[in-house]
């Protein structure tokens, strides 16, 4: 079966990613929600998943030293490309990037490469349907592939489950973890702030949602900080042949839904009929169909 | 003198705010933006550009001539960036990790590097006198390590050093954040700010570098933050009110500092907080 | 001739996956013998490079030919130096269907890589 993926992204942090994602879920029928956000999960705050299964994932291998065999000859520190062996022939976990020379180098099989555990990763119910997330390690570097890992994940419970979409809490920036999420997706929704920096990360996160997956459309939070800039996000959208397909007010009672842990299009359902969320959502289910 | 990474575990929490505002107010220091995937520090510090440089990547090249295609590299590779076959061997440079060990591997002597540019550092004099240097990954590249590790390798000790590091967690935060002397961990005062911090904290106890909080947009949302930093017993550094007129002169490329006279103050204390924290734990 | 299909299963009869570098399965069938090998795909759990390791892997069984569901860019690149080409297995459900369809000429072949690029997935 064919398993639509809608994924929300922002570039830059905090343009309201998640809140947005939190606020479209409830209005999205046989859907799975994955949240890819590995290294700051938040979706579950508002989403009070009971968790049903948590497994740990091992995303890389790294070095370790037996100092008890080590012969201080060096060749591992001179060999390693990454500085992460010590003078003192320790290896920094934190540095360490599996590459395996120090193995081969060592010439008396002093060092070993071994998994590491870089993340978990959750399965849970939520009253609107299954929602897998996962955590890193803080300081872990593969969240690329823990983020493939949740996608994966999601998808294989939307086929088990007769699901139709996967919704998608993407990661912010656009490097290996942003690539990851969007990958091949059917709809990427990338929420943006009308801010110099806003817009400048606009224009990055677009190349990679136009080089990676199939249509972007684009949402402006808190428009009406700088009415200027939005305008300018639009142009800038529109020039790309992106549509922007939500406008939405800055306003403390989403950040006071928020804090109370709830999900703010439930909780501010009037904001949101103001900000014409049904129009949003119509657009959203048209661009799935196609 | 002092290293001082500000970090947040999510973007958006006014980390850029934080370091941007302190390195305007003292222009003997130096700021790095190293959150190179998203470097936003030269919108609101309009360096003059007085240079940049490229930074580069090795990848290995495979000469035909000398190849006898008996898979060795490929074996080796931790990351399955070569395919051996009997009738070709390739490598595939958006995934390898430059860690040279498949030269070393080759019999046949066949395994050469050439490098591949993976992003840019632009140095220059900000508006306020501060020096900025800044990294910018190129759009679909990996991993901005070495573009931080650069960045990193570039300033002396003789200045104060503001590093404004990526958000969240990852090797590119470990890589900014690596033997600072102390760290200052921007969040704000809702439950997501409350969750995305822990793993910072988390991450600074295990790297054993000292660290305070700032609360930037305080008063917004509720206690837990507050409640928070005291079970774990962490020093909340500064609290940045919420003002809308903030967030409206920000999204112009304007600093807070420029404002309005009394954050001025706000950011002034806060330096001179974080000095004397550095003398009580450095000497420096 | 070998041709090498994704599929769910290690039979010519199980669905076929709709990955290449993590598909679950790849089989590798003999037209000449009507033989049929099927090697469990370590790379659908690799650490880097799926899509490369599932090209070594055809490239160690001796592959001639590859149907799949789509293909990266890296991966496409790589199965073209090796000269393995690449055909759409398209609303095929079982590598069996896949492999007559074919045999009847009616597999598109895979020029442009599927989803605009696959990142280590
Ligand atoms: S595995 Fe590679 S990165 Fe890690 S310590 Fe050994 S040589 Fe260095
Ligand atoms: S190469 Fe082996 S023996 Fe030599 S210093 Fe490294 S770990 Fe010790
Ligand atoms: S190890 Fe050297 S000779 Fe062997 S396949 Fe690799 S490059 Fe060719
Ligand atoms: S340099 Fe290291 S990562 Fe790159 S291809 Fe060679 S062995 Fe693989």
């Amino acid at each position: 079966m064919d398993v639509k993926e809608i994924v929300v992204i922002s570039g830059k942090g905090g343009t309201g990613k998640t809140t947005l994602t939190a606020s479209l879920i409830p209005y999205l029928e046989n859907t799975v929600v994955a949240d890819c956000d590995v290294d700051a999960p938040d979706l579950h705050i508002l989403l009070h998943p009971r968790l049903t299964r948590t497994r740990e994932f091992i995303g890389t291998k790294k070095a370790t030293i037996f100092s008890e065999k080590c012969c201080g000859c060096g060749n591992c520190i001179n060999h390693c490309q990454f500085i992460a062996i010590s003078p003192a022939f320790i290896v920094n976990h934190l540095k360490c990037e599996g590459c395996g020379v120090c193995e081969l180098v060592c010439p008396i099989e002093a060092v070993s490469l071994h998994d590491v555990v870089v993340g978990n990763i959750y399965e849970g119910e939520t009253p609107y349907g299954p929602m897998i997330h996962a955590k890193l390690v803080p300081g872990e570097e593969t969240s690329g592939k823990l983020v493939s890992e949740v996608r994966n994940r999601a998808r294989e419970v939307a086929i088990e489950r007769g699901c139709s979409n996967v919704l998608i809490d993407g990661s912010p920036g656009i490097g290996c973890n942003v690539i990851s999420s969007i990958t091949g997706a059917s709809i990427v929704l990338i929420v943006t702030e009308p801010t110099l920096s806003g817009l400048h990360d606009l224009k990055r996160v677009m190349d990679i949602s136009e080089r990676f997956s199939g249509k972007t459309y684009v949402v402006i939070n808190k428009y009406d900080l700088s009415l200027d800039l939005s305008e300018q996000i639009e142009q800038e959208s529109n020039r790309r042949g992106h549509s922007v397909i939500l406008r939405f007010p800055f306003h403390k009672n989403i950040v006071k839904a928020v804090t109370e842990k709830n999900i703010p299009s439930l909780s501010e359902k009037k904001l949101f009929e103001k900000a014409r969320w049904e129009d949003f959502l119509r657009k959203i289910s048209d661009g799935v169909k196609v | 003198m002092m290293k001082i990474a500000v970090l947040s575990g999510k973007g958006g929490t006014g980390k850029t705010t934080v370091s941007n505002n302190l390195a305007a107010l003292n222009s003997d220091a130096i700021l790095l933006d190293c959150d190179v995937e998203e470097p936003n520090s030269h919108i609101f510090m309009n360096p003059r550009i007085k240079g940049d440089e490229d930074v580069a990547k090795d990848y290995p090249v495979i000469d035909e001539e000398k190849c006898v295609h008996c898979g060795e590299c490929a074996r080796f590779c931790h990351y399955n960036a070569i395919i051996s076959g009997p009738s070709a061997t390739i490598t595939m440079k958006e995934i390898c990790h430059s860690c040279r060990g498949c030269a070393l591997v080759c019999q046949h002597d066949a395994i050469t590097y050439k490098q591949r540019e993976i992003g840019k550092i632009y140095s220059g004099t900000s508006r306020f006198g501060t020096e900025l240097v800044y990294g910018e990954l190129k759009t679909g590249e990996l991993s901005g390590v070495p573009i931080i590790n650069k960045i990193r390798e570039m300033t002396g000790e003789e200045h104060s050093i503001l590093i404004d590091s990526p958000p969240g967690t990852a090797c590119s935060t470990v890589a900014a954040v690596e033997d600072c002397d102390y760290a200052l961990i921007v969040t704000e005062p809702t439950p997501f700010g409350v969750s995305d911090m822990k793993m910072v904290v988390e991450m600074l106890r295990t790297m054993k570098i000292p660290f305070s909080v700032i609360i930037n947009k305080a008063w917004l949302g509720d206690r837990e933050v507050y409640d928070y930093c005291r079970e774990e017993n962490l020093e909340i550094l500064g609290e940045i009110p919420f003002d809308r007129d903030i967030a409206e002169a920000y999204s112009t490329g304007k600093l807070i500092v420029e404002c309005d006279p009394k954050y001025e103050d706000i950011f002034q204390s806060l330096w001179n907080k974080i000095h004397f924290i550095g003398e009580r734990i450095h000497g420096c | 001739m070998i041709i090498a299909l994704c599929s769910t299963g290690d039979a010519m009869e199980s669905p076929v996956d709709e990955r290449f570098g993590r598909a679950a399965y790849f089989l590798f069938y003999n037209t000449i013998t009507s033989e049929m090998v099927s090697v469990i795909n370590e790379a659908k759990t690799a650490k880097g490079g799926a899509g490369a390791l599932a090209v070594q892997l055809l490239v160690n069984n001796k592959a001639e030919l590859l149907i799949a569901p789509e293909v990266g860019p890296q991966a496409l690149d790589a199965l073209k130096k090796f000269k393995i080409p690449a055909f759409k297995q398209g609303e095929n459900t079982t590598p069996e269907l896949a492999v007559l369809a074919w045999g009847n000429g009616s597999l598109e072949m895979i020029k442009d890589p599927g989803n605009k690029g696959l990142h280590k997935v």
